[in-house]
Order: structure tokens, then sequence, then C-alpha cells
């Protein structure tokens, strides 16, 4: 039997209007799952529940709503997207990425192969990778975001177990910890074979967009230049999913919104 | 006249600290008048225990017999209540020289007090790994290193005919010994046609790994379902990835497996170093990826692979159990 999953994500405050533009641009592309999200107000075409005074700073929320909320929904899996990401076409296989692990997170660099001072949520990649040892990650440790991410329903309460252990052991070691290296960690330590869940492995499937090259106006009317700097090199159509938060950025700062007043989800 | 040598532990053919001491009494029989004590009061019916025990010049008794059969020296090993119980302290009243192997990681209660208060007269370590977790417990103890003896006799050389190639290990069904990610570590390894099996499986792992759907190339089996020599001999690999932060302080089941011809695919540290070559009697991998590769490479090579499990049987009979120097070792290791 075809296993079930959903979107969700958490959308407050002016995220709202990505959320809905992503839900749109599913909708435009085919997609008919649905999406469940956390939010302060309704959002078109995503089944919304009250996300209530939760502090986002930090990035470990999705887990509380993830367990408390999201894991009630009756489906195999639930497939998270940061608002500010938009479908270009129906994703196909996209359960494949689990392999056979309960978890997916696109996983990028080697830390040990970045540059002395890159900044991961504030650590540098020889603290990052001290603390993911500390922990008891055995393989070469990979950087990784929480933009787009697929967890398997029943392995949900060890995923939250797992972040609240890299959490408590971050903060023990005098580092503010974050939810996006509690959420590499505990797919690091439970998915087998990194190297299966490497972002480039999967081209066709999601891109984040960290320079901006895919924010004309419409993202969805861009097209795709398989030229630009970072986009994945081997096809000629862009991936389904496409994370911008450059673009994103660009349009709060420009509005009312000041970027540091916006919690990052992302 | 032999010197009496008392052994506190109940011998037998299944466990770890049992299987040590049932080898140990064989091994030095022809050495000591041995007294083989143990707590409870049904091992006198265990056939397993009384099989351990049966040679001329070794007897089984219960504790409370010991004031009545004094020795020379007394060697526990891994008896759990061995501190708390009292009997440490009983022991050494007399005058007996008390030899104290813990085979764990873990001080057990206490034997900190004991060490202090003087009676452990010397300790017995498996490995520098473990000697290293006791550094402080037992400074200014007289030390000795000697790796576990696993009698080879009982772990013979099995040549591996069987059709379905076989991935598997054998442990006590501790979760921490098992990675979190156990049971997708094997299935990402990438091959095709092969049956796990893993001796111990518990309810407490089933539980851990309640997130995965176990299909029907899976063989769990409850503790001591097959004899440990029997269910090692039908594995082609024995691939042991450990619990993350878990130290393996020896590694008994990798030295059977070995024994029985099983190319042995450990991680890196543990103690796994002193007791293969890497590449000629086994693998030690430092990450998943060097696991997948060297099982790939072996499950497509199966003459590479019948010859790296005979080179890692004669390892292990030659080096890691050779009969008389782990008798040397022991002779030292219990005269005084």
């Amino acid at each position: 039997m075809e296993a079930k999953y959903c979107y969700w994500s958490v959308a407050t405050g002016p995220y709202a209007a990505w959320m809905e533009r992503c839900a749109a641009s599913a909708q435009a592309a085919g997609v008919s799952k649905e999406f469940h999200v956390l939010a302060d107000q309704e959002i078109a075409g995503c089944e919304c529940y009250d996300a209530m005074d939760v502090d986002l700073r930090d990035g470990m929320a999705r887990f509380v709503y993830l367990k408390a909320a999201i894991s009630k929904l009756h489906f195999d899996h639930y497939v998270w997207v940061d608002a500010d990401t938009v479908f270009t076409r129906n994703p196909d296989r996209l359960l494949g990425t689990l392999g056979r692990g309960p978890i997916h997170v696109p996983l990028g660099e080697r830390v040990d192969h970045l540059p002395e001072d890159a900044s991961l949520r504030g650590l540098s990649p020889v603290r990052y990778h001290e603390l993911m040892r500390k922990a008891g990650v055995y393989n070469q440790i990979h950087a990784s975001r929480s933009a787009f991410w697929i967890v398997k329903r029943a392995a949900v309460d060890v995923v939250c177990e797992l972040a609240k252990h890299h959490y408590a052991i971050t903060k023990t070691c005098g580092e503010a910890p974050h939810g996006d290296a509690a959420l590499g960690y505990a797919m690091q330590m439970l998915c087998g074979d990194p190297q299966a869940h490497l972002a480039s492995r999967r081209p066709d499937l999601w891109w984040s967009d960290e320079s901006g090259e895919f924010a004309a106006p419409d993202p969805l009317a861009d097209g795709w230049d398989p030229r630009m700097p970072s986009a994945p090199r081997t096809q000629a159509a862009p991936p389904a999913l496409v994370h911008m938060p450059v673009r994103r950025r660009r349009e709060m700062s420009g509005s009312a919104v000041a970027v540091e007043a916006v919690p990052a989800l992302g | 006249m032999k010197r009496k040598l008392a052994v506190f532990g109940a011998p037998s053919s299944v466990g770890g600290a049992a299987t040590k001491i049932r080898d140990l009494i064989r091994l030095l029989r022809f050495d000591f008048d041995i007294g083989v004590y143990v707590a409870g009061n049904g091992f006198s019916k265990n056939q397993d225990v009384v099989r351990s025990v049966e040679y001329e010049g070794v007897a089984l008794r219960h504790r409370s017999q010991f004031d009545k059969h004094p020795a020379d020296v007394a060697l526990a090993v891994c008896e759990l209540d061995f501190f708390s119980s009292g009997i440490a302290a009983e022991i050494t009243k007399g005058g007996t020289r008390l030899v104290w192997s813990n085979d764990m990681m873990w001080e057990f209660k206490g034997e900190a007090e004991a060490v202090r208060e003087g009676l452990v007269s010397r300790v017995i370590f498996v490995s520098d790994v473990q000697r290293t977790a006791f550094l402080d417990m037992y400074m200014g103890i007289e030390q000795r290193l000697i790796p576990n003896y696993v009698a080879p006799g009982s772990f013979p050389l099995v040549e591996r005919k069987s059709s379905t190639f076989a991935i598997g290990r054998l442990s006590r069904p501790d979760p921490v010994k098992y990675p979190k990610d156990f049971p997708v570590f094997y299935e990402s390894l990438g091959l095709e046609d092969v049956c796990y099996r893993v001796q111990a499986w518990s309810e407490e792992l089933r539980k851990k790994y309640a997130w995965h759907r176990f299909g029907p190339e899976w063989n769990l089996l409850p503790a001591n379902k097959i004899p440990a020599a029997e269910f090692l001999s039908q594995l082609d690999l024995f691939v042991y990835p450990l619990g993350n932060g878990f130290v393996e302080s020896w590694g008994r089941s990798t030295v059977e497996a070995m024994l029985t011809g099983c190319v042995p695919l450990v991680p890196r540290g543990h103690n796994f170093e002193q007791m293969m070559l890497h590449g000629e009697s086994g693998f030690i991998c430092g990450s998943f990826a060097e696991f997948k590769v060297v099982t790939q490479e072996l499950f497509g090579n199966r003459a590479l692979r019948l010859q790296i499990g005979r080179q890692a049987a004669h390892h292990a009979r030659t080096v890691l159990c050779n009969e008389e120097e782990h008798r040397m070792m022991w002779l030292e290791a219990l005269t005084f």
C-alpha cells in the first residue's frame, strides 16, 4: 500500500503570505497533497491550526509542533517545507529520498571541508563538528538546514528525543543551540548512510537558492537557468521545490517588517 | 602440592563472564586445586554449570562454604554482588589474596570502597581501553593486562557453504550496544538477497526500533536461541556497529566469530585494533562508507571472503587465544 504523506509548516506573521504562495504554487504544479500549517491566521490552500504563543527563535518549536500536533494527523510521513518555498512541479519519488531510513534532511557539504570562518547558525565548523561528535555521530559530519525534511510518523518520538539531546549537549557546552543543528543531528544518527541523503543526490527534488538568482518578481515565471552559479548542474529543468530565502529576505526588508524581527524558520 | 585457587563466579557455556570462567577452569586445572564458588542454590542442578567443572581436582561449592576450604588465592570474575554482598571482605580476612577481574567498562557496587579498604590485591584488565577507564580507581594497586581467552576448540573453523549470504552479530541484547540506526545501517549496505541475523534480540530492542519495519530478510533471535558457535558459523560477515557512546571493553563475540572463520567488520576504536590486522584478519571501519565498501567487496568476492575468514581464524587461534601464553599469564597473575 502506498504510504500517505502531507506537507506541513509553521507560518506566522509575514510568513503567512509566503505560505499562501507556496500552497498556490503547489496547486498550480498539480500537487494534490494536503498542507497543514501552524499559523496565527487563516491561509488559503492550507489547513491551519493555532500556532499559539510559542517562541520560535531557536528553531526548536518545530519539534514541539511535530510531536504535539502534526503527528496526530493520520499520515505515514510528514514533509516539512519552509513557507518561502515554491513548487515548480509535482515532485517525483519524494519518499524515495528516505531510502531505508525514517528521516530525510538534505545534507550539504562535509563540515570539515567548509572554510574555517564559515558560520553554522553561529558556530564555527570546528565547533559544530566537535558538538556532533560529542553527541555521538560516528560518520563524517555534514552541514544541513531545515527548510525541507521528511519524517516517518513512527519515528517522530525518536527524532524529537535526539533533537532534545543535541540541544542539551550544545547548551551544556556553553553554545547557543539551534533547531537546524538538532535536526541535522537526529538525521545523521538515524540515516544509516549519509551519502544517500546528500542534497546533490536528488537535484531534481529540492534546492535552496542561497544566492537569490531564482528571484525574479514571479518565481513561477522566472524560468530556469542551469548556468546559475549555485544551481544543480545536472538537469535542464528546475528542482520540484525551490527554497527562496534570499528573495524572502529582500521582500521582507522592503516591507514594514524588519528582517531581524522575523523568527528564523529556515 | 598444588596451590588452592578459589574462583568466584558461575561457569557455563552461555554469556561472556560465564564462558570466561569455564575456559579458565579448563586452562588452569592442572596447576591449581580449584574450588568454584557460586552464589545461588540452583547451580548444582544446572547441568551446564556442572559440566563446566567436571575435572579432577575441581569442586563446585556454594559461596557460604568458602571458610571451610581456605584458598591461597581467590579470583573473582565479573560478579555483580561480589563486593556489596560482603563476600570479598570474608575471603580476605583469612589472608587469602584477592585477584579481581571486572571485565566491564563500569564499576560494580562497592568496588571502589573495597579497593580503598585494600581488599583487592591485584586487578586484571582485559584491555588498555578498560584499564584507562579505571585509571583513577586502581591507582597504586597491582595490575595485569590479560586479554580474554576463548577456547578455540569451542569455536571450530567452518567453511561457509550456504547459498544465502548472511551478515549479522552476536551480543547481549543490551540496547546501548546497538547504534540508533542499526536496522537502517544493515539495510543501507546495499546487498541483494541477503539475510540479516541477530542474536540476541529482545523486547527492549524491539521497542527501540519500533519505527522500523523488519522484513522477512531479518532473523531476530532471542538470547541463547542457538549456541554461539553454531550461530556464528552461519554468518559470512560479522558486522558489528556499536551504540553511540558505548565502549566495548574487549570484544568476545568478535573473537568467537573470527575463530569460526567469519570475517569481522568492526568500528574504529574500542579494543579492536588489538584484535585484528586491518585487511588481513578483519576490517576496522571508520565510517559507514567504509563498512559499505568492504561489505560490497566481500559480498562479490567469495574467494577473498574465505581467505580473510581463514586468516581471521588462524590469527585468533595462534595469537589471540594461544592457550599456553594465556596459561602463563594467568599463572603469573595468580602468584604472590
